[in-house]
């Protein structure tokens, strides 16, 4: 929907459009004038919000809190053309006031990554897609895999020209981001998920190294506490700035197959599918803005093979 | 793990940048990007205001812009 040129064209040029997670403004754990302002907006017109319902949706409201519509709904054009039509109605009957913020808070809900942090977009596609499988399958799955300073000390740290990839980083990238998050947004591996974590890497140059291995993450999560899994071949190139300690750039491609789901997830295609995923360094304000989304279990991202279950609020 | 490491340093080596092309969100898939939206509430609040437009919010359970 909005991929229609109708409709990007009203967002740009009749409303201001922000782009909103609920994880952050909703249900975080992390009390926020942001998320203040969200709910007692958003409630006016969605009294679910507050209530343990899930806040997404659409929303036109005013900058100064009044809120004009709310909708789960318009994932057709001329549905979604309503809900504009029927907010824009209600806020030129009553115009939002004008409001003046002297001081732009912080973002302080969001995580933030220690300096020198690569982000690495994140890609997954089911394909080829199995014959007869929902829809929802032909999604595209997003995310950011952040490479920390430290994990480039840990390369640094070997002196042989082959050796493992430092667990901490390719336990990271295996259990937030070798993930089917093609139909949502799946429940993160466990540190004790790993029936297959081999990933080899060799220096080929003065600051580049490539890396190659297998994975195979199996748990009893899925729907009904059924199994789901996801096994593969990863392979890529990793570039370092050798004097500053910091990841410069990024690829790597995920190929292999997933199976089950959950109810996050549902309607995977019938037992194992392919998936494959990349992984490409990117410099654009999304990425330096948007988090990884299983980083909001923060001290399970900074410490993948610690066993801490940091709970869900 | 000796056929993976003489795999990484020979010419059996695939071109993973190909590779991840191929599943790369071409330019139909990117096009709700034009849409500009706005990453920072209350800076897009405060454009709303000195515009005098209202906001269009789009939630999502993950953040829309960066996840699925």
């Amino acid at each position: 929907m909005f991929t229609n040129p109708d409709v990007i064209q009203r967002l740009k040029t009749e409303f201001i459009p922000f782009a909103g997670n609920t994880n952050e403004l909703q249900v975080s754990k992390w009390e926020s004038p942001e998320k203040t302002w969200f709910l007692s907006t958003a409630e006016k017109v969605h009294p679910g919000a507050t209530k343990g319902v899930t806040a997404q949706g659409f929303y036109v409201v005013g900058a100064d809190g009044q809120a004009y519509t709310f909708s789960m709904h318009g994932r057709q054009r001329d549905e979604f053309m309503k809900v504009l039509d029927n907010g824009l109605a209600k806020f030129k009957a009553s115009p939002s006031k004008e409001i003046k913020l002297d001081i732009l808070p912080v973002k302080s809900w969001t995580t933030q990554p220690p300096k020198g942090t690569l982000a690495v977009r994140t890609i997954s596609r089911i394909t080829p897609l199995p014959e007869g499988c929902s829809e929802k399958n032909t999604s595209i799955g997003r995310d950011h895999y952040w490479i920390f300073p430290n994990d480039v000390a840990d390369i640094l740290k070997v002196k042989e020209e082959s050796f493992p990839m430092p667990a901490n980083m390719a336990k990271r990238m295996a259990r937030f981001h070798l993930i089917d998050n093609v139909r949502g947004e799946p429940t993160r591996w466990r540190y004790d998920d790993f029936r297959v974590l081999d990933i080899q890497m060799q220096r080929i140059g003065e600051s580049t190294y490539r890396f190659e291995g297998l994975y195979k993450l199996t748990n009893n999560e899925g729907r009904n506490k059924s199994e789901k899994g996801i096994a593969g071949r990863l392979r890529g190139e990793l570039t370092i700035n050798r004097k500053l300690k910091i990841a410069t750039a990024f690829e790597a491609f995920a190929e292999g197959y997933a199976w089950g789901d959950h109810d996050n997830t549902d309607g995977a295609p019938e037992g194992k599918f392919p998936l494959k995923i990349g992984f490409r360094s990117v410099e654009d304000e999304i990425s330096r803005t948007v988090p990884p989304q299983q980083s909001y279990f923060w001290e399970e991202y900074l410490h993948p093979q610690s066993s801490v279950r940091v709970p869900w609020p | 793990m000796m056929p993976l490491l003489f795999a990484l340093a020979t010419s059996a080596w695939i071109d993973v940048t190909d590779q991840v092309d191929a599943i790369w969100p071409g330019p139909e898939e990117e096009k709700w990007m034009q849409v500009g939206w706005r990453l920072d509430l209350f800076q897009a609040r405060q454009e709303a205001s000195d515009t005098g437009k209202p906001l269009f919010m789009w939630m999502m359970n993950g953040h829309p812009t960066g996840c699925t």
